[in-house]
């Protein structure tokens, strides 16, 4: 379904190209796809300067599939693949990356396995990302992004446990979703300037603890009702609106901590900025 | 005859897939591991990548057709065969392995092709169809049934066969299809990678293609002979019935006998490629020439037109008529100025009259600083708290704050100008009273625009006063942009008007306000009397005492305090000293 929506603008990309250029912009598509064949699991490096970014699971048997619209003269693609390494996306020809006004940016759609174990570090720059987890197999995932807006989704629940789900976010508005379902012992959130939102809903199996350095902005913390939540806070400037949680001590508890299944401890360190706490069914 | 010996693999290819063309095989498609599709203007390319870690891609590019990175031949950027492969490529852009394969084994290459495409595309879609086989399922077939190279050829064996066979050298694909067209495909054999011999004595009664190989001929061949990337031995005493084809190969000949013509296919198709290159060249020349002696016309019927006199009328008459349109609107905002912001507009119209040069570097400085300020308060507001809502009130409001006070400095000037022009007592301009806020701003906004009707008005005249024409919009343009750039600075001097402290007391607005009071007096003394128009004198002089004071007051609170200072103390004397004068008058 998504694939026929990006299939299209490409398609209709392609059939320009064979006329003429319309923009001083040199554009090339480029469609590549692999087959699972005898892996057992991958390491997956995907690396994108510019442009929009959307990531999602792909079809049964695909290893991955990756699709770019981007500006030949001064991007080449990138895909290596060999021996349960997977490199991936769109890297700058030369030392300089020049955008005029009303130049457009390139796109990248990537389709990644379902049903193999992967560890996946994502490198975004300039990026306006859409990112769907859900149903990866992921045993760690990294996720770096300069200036950027992105929002992940972990719409399915990951089917093996992940040692460590990392964000590095610069100046950036980082949405996450059903982070329960990352299925992650560790969740580690390092935010320079810009808006967080993370979402712990999902299905969680286990307890999990989550590390949120921000240095100036906004975070909001999204909970389920039922999980037990635990909120420690080394701040500076900043204010926090703690609804539902109890203080005791140097943490603020969810009221039902001691009797949920399963229990998140957040530690947040901010300077300047402000912590909002909701809660959602 | 005999085979010398073999060159292995790409024997066992083309033996396979003639096998399999004659008897097909179990639908068992090759497995596509990876496939890789790249379009771009100059581009289009189908990689594939199998199971068995073959490789195989087509690609049009720069002009040229590649199989394998070998060139068979080349096309034009959006011919037919350029985007019949595009389209093929869309076609396939979303599938995988099989499905991807049987797309492009079910490619057929549209028949509106010329005769060079058309061999092209079919030299493409062979090699696709070639590429796509399940060679470990034919060579079982192979095996099955004890077929050998000597049995596969001596069946008749279909064009198309011959073709798929050859096709495993697509090293050779453009020249061999060349070299074997009109060749009469009932007793062909064809030997890739080997090295036959005919020996003396024996007679074949078949066509013989050899490629990659070398070919002794002792006997007697009864028919064509074709040798592509070899060579061909003619003894003495041997012959030949048919032609002899040579593509990219050698001829030794030791005596011997050919009935048919001995043909070099690639010296022959140097040939025609040369002549196509002639064939283009004369078209590029003639299309040149062509685009060429259009252009000199279409020039020259410019220059023509250009000297037409109602031409220069009708562009002159559009430009006055746009010029009055666009005065008719600022007079329209003028007036709205007056009415609703004629205090303001006082104000900034006497910091502009009194202070031009200081507010043409204010204005010229916030014209340079505004767009900063604009993205610096979009920052601070940003990364602070409170200040998000604001953001979204700033983003739009802010450039039109600052296109309010343009149009405002603009207005004031405009009044400014149109009192100096009605002091200058001009002849048809009697009627003109500068001391109308109306009929000021709107004077001066003439005054302003003066300059851009002066040059419609030179262009009717012809072609002939150009640069007056052109000195003539300068001035217009300069005059607007001056008369901007002191009123924005008169603006943000006087914070949009409201310190009127910065303004002279004779531009202030209650003298306007006073000054309409005269005019309404004056209309009254006509049918009321002196009287009546002193009193109002009266009131307007106490009126300016009282500000005067007020002003007087201010002043000697802020000595007191120890604010004022001495200039601008000496300011306030001279202000006040004005005033006295005033009354007294």
């Amino acid at each position: 379904m998504h694939r026929r929506v990006v299939i299209l603008p490409l398609l209709a990309a392609s059939a320009l190209v064979a006329r003429e250029n319309l923009w001083a912009q040199s554009w090339r598509t480029v469609t590549m796809s692999r087959q699972v064949d005898e892996e057992r699991a991958v390491d997956v490096e995907v690396s994108y300067g510019a442009g929009r970014f959307e990531l999602m699971p792909a079809d049964p048997g695909v290893l991955y599939r990756m699709e770019l619209r981007y500006d030949e003269e001064q991007f080449e693609p990138v895909s290596e693949y060999g021996e349960g390494q997977l490199r991936l996306g769109v890297e700058g020809t030369g030392r300089r990356i020049h955008f005029s006004k009303g130049e457009k940016l390139g796109e990248m759609t990537l389709e990644l396995a379902r049903d193999l174990p992967m560890d996946l570090r994502l490198e975004c720059g300039a990026v306006r990302a859409e990112m769907d987890l859900g149903g990866l197999s992921l045993s760690n995932l990294e996720f770096k992004t300069g200036a950027s807006e992105s929002r992940l989704d972990v719409s399915e629940p990951n089917p093996i446990r992940m040692n460590e789900a990392s964000f590095q976010v610069g100046a950036a508005a980082f949405t996450a979703r059903h982070l329960g379902n990352l299925n992650a012992d560790r969740i580690q959130v390092d935010a320079g300037v810009g808006d967080l939102k993370l979402e712990f809903t999902g299905d969680w199996q286990g307890n999990a603890e989550v590390e949120v350095e921000m240095g100036l902005g906004t975070l909001t913390l999204r909970f389920p009702k039922g999980l037990g939540v635990r909120l420690v806070r080394d701040t500076f400037l900043t204010s926090l609106d703690s609804q539902g949680l109890i203080k005791r001590g140097d943490s603020y508890y969810s009221p039902d901590w001691e009797e949920a299944d399963h229990r998140l401890t957040v530690r947040v360190e901010a300077a300047f900025g402000s912590i909002d706490v909701e809660w959602v069914r | 005859m005999h085979m010398r010996h073999s060159r292995s693999l790409p024997t066992a290819v083309a033996l396979v897939l003639a096998v399999w063309a004659v008897h097909p095989a179990p639908a068992q498609e090759r497995e596509v591991v990876s496939n890789e599709i790249a379009v771009s203007g100059d581009e289009a390319t189908l990689r594939l990548e199998f199971k068995d870690n073959h490789r195989f891609e087509i690609s049009l590019r720069n002009g040229q057709v590649l199989i394998d990175d070998e060139t068979t031949g080349t096309y034009v950027r959006g011919d037919a065969l350029d985007t019949a492969w595009r389209s093929l490529l869309g076609q396939v852009v979303a599938l995988e392995d099989g499905p991807l394969a049987e797309a492009l084994r079910s490619w057929e290459p549209p028949e509106d092709l010329s005769d060079v495409s058309e061999e092209l595309a079919a030299a493409m879609d062979e090699a696709i169809k070639a590429a796509l086989e399940p060679i470990a399922a034919l060579q079982e077939v192979q095996e099955s049934e004890g077929t050998t190279l000597e049995t596969i050829l001596d069946t008749a064996m279909e064009r198309s066969v011959l073709q798929a066979l050859l096709l495993g050298q697509t090293d050779r694909l453009g020249i061999l299809g060349e070299a074997l067209e009109d060749v009469t495909p009932e007793q062909i054999r064809v030997y890739v990678g080997e090295d036959v011999v005919v020996e003396s004595g024996e007679e074949v009664d078949a066509t013989l293609v050899v490629v990659d190989g070398e070919l002794d001929v002792e006997g007697t061949v009864r028919g064509d002979i074709v040798v592509a990337g070899g060579s061909l031995r003619i003894r003495d005493g041997s012959r030949v019935t048919g032609d002899v084809r040579l593509a990219d190969s050698r001829l030794f000949r030791d005596g011997g006998t050919v009935e048919g013509r001995v043909r070099n296919v690639e010296e022959e198709r140097a040939g025609v490629e040369e002549l196509r290159d002639q064939l283009r060249q004369e078209l590029e020349h003639e299309l040149e020439s062509v685009t060429a002696e259009r252009i000199r016309r279409e020039f020259e019927r410019e220059r023509r037109s250009s000297f037409h006199p109602l031409r220069h009328i009708g562009s002159g008459l559009a430009g006055i008529l746009q010029n009055l349109f666009t005065f008719l609107i600022l007079a329209a905002i003028g007036i709205g100025i007056v009415h609703f912001a004629g205090e303001n507009l006082s104000v900034v119209a006497s910091a502009a009259r009194h202070a031009p040069g200081r507010s043409a570097m204010v204005g010229l400085a916030g014209a340079f600083l505004a767009l900063p300020v604009w993205v610096l308060g979009m920052v601070v507001l940003a990364v602070s708290l409170i200040g998000i809502p604001v953001l979204v009130v700033w983003i739009p409001l802010f450039p039109l704050a600052v296109a309010a006070a343009a149009g405002l400095g603009y207005m004031a000037v405009a009044k400014n100008v149109g009192r100096w022009l009605a002091d200058q007592h001009y002849q048809g301009l009697e009627w003109l009273d500068g001391r109308n806020p109306r009929q000021a701003v709107i004077a001066g906004i003439g005054a302003l625009m003066a300059a851009c009707v002066a040059a419609n008005v030179v262009q009717m005249a012809g072609p002939w006063l150009g640069f007056l024409q052109g000195l003539f919009a300068m001035l217009g343009v300069m005059a607007g942009i001056a008369a901007v750039t002191v009123g924005f600075g008169a603006v943000i001097l006087t914070r949009g008007g409201r310190r009127s402290d910065l303004a002279y007391a004779e531009d202030l607005n209650f003298r306007d306000t006073m000054w309409t009071g005269w005019t309404r007096s004056r209309d009254r003394a006509s049918s009321s009397g002196v009287e009546e128009v002193e009193v109002e004198v009266k009131e307007a002089a106490e009126e300016v005492e009282e500000a005067a004071a007020e002003i007087e007051m201010e002043a000697e609170v802020e000595e007191a305090e120890g604010i004022a200072d001495e200039p601008e103390s000496e300011w306030w004397e001279e202000h006040d000293d004005e005033a006295e004068e005033k009354d007294d008058a």
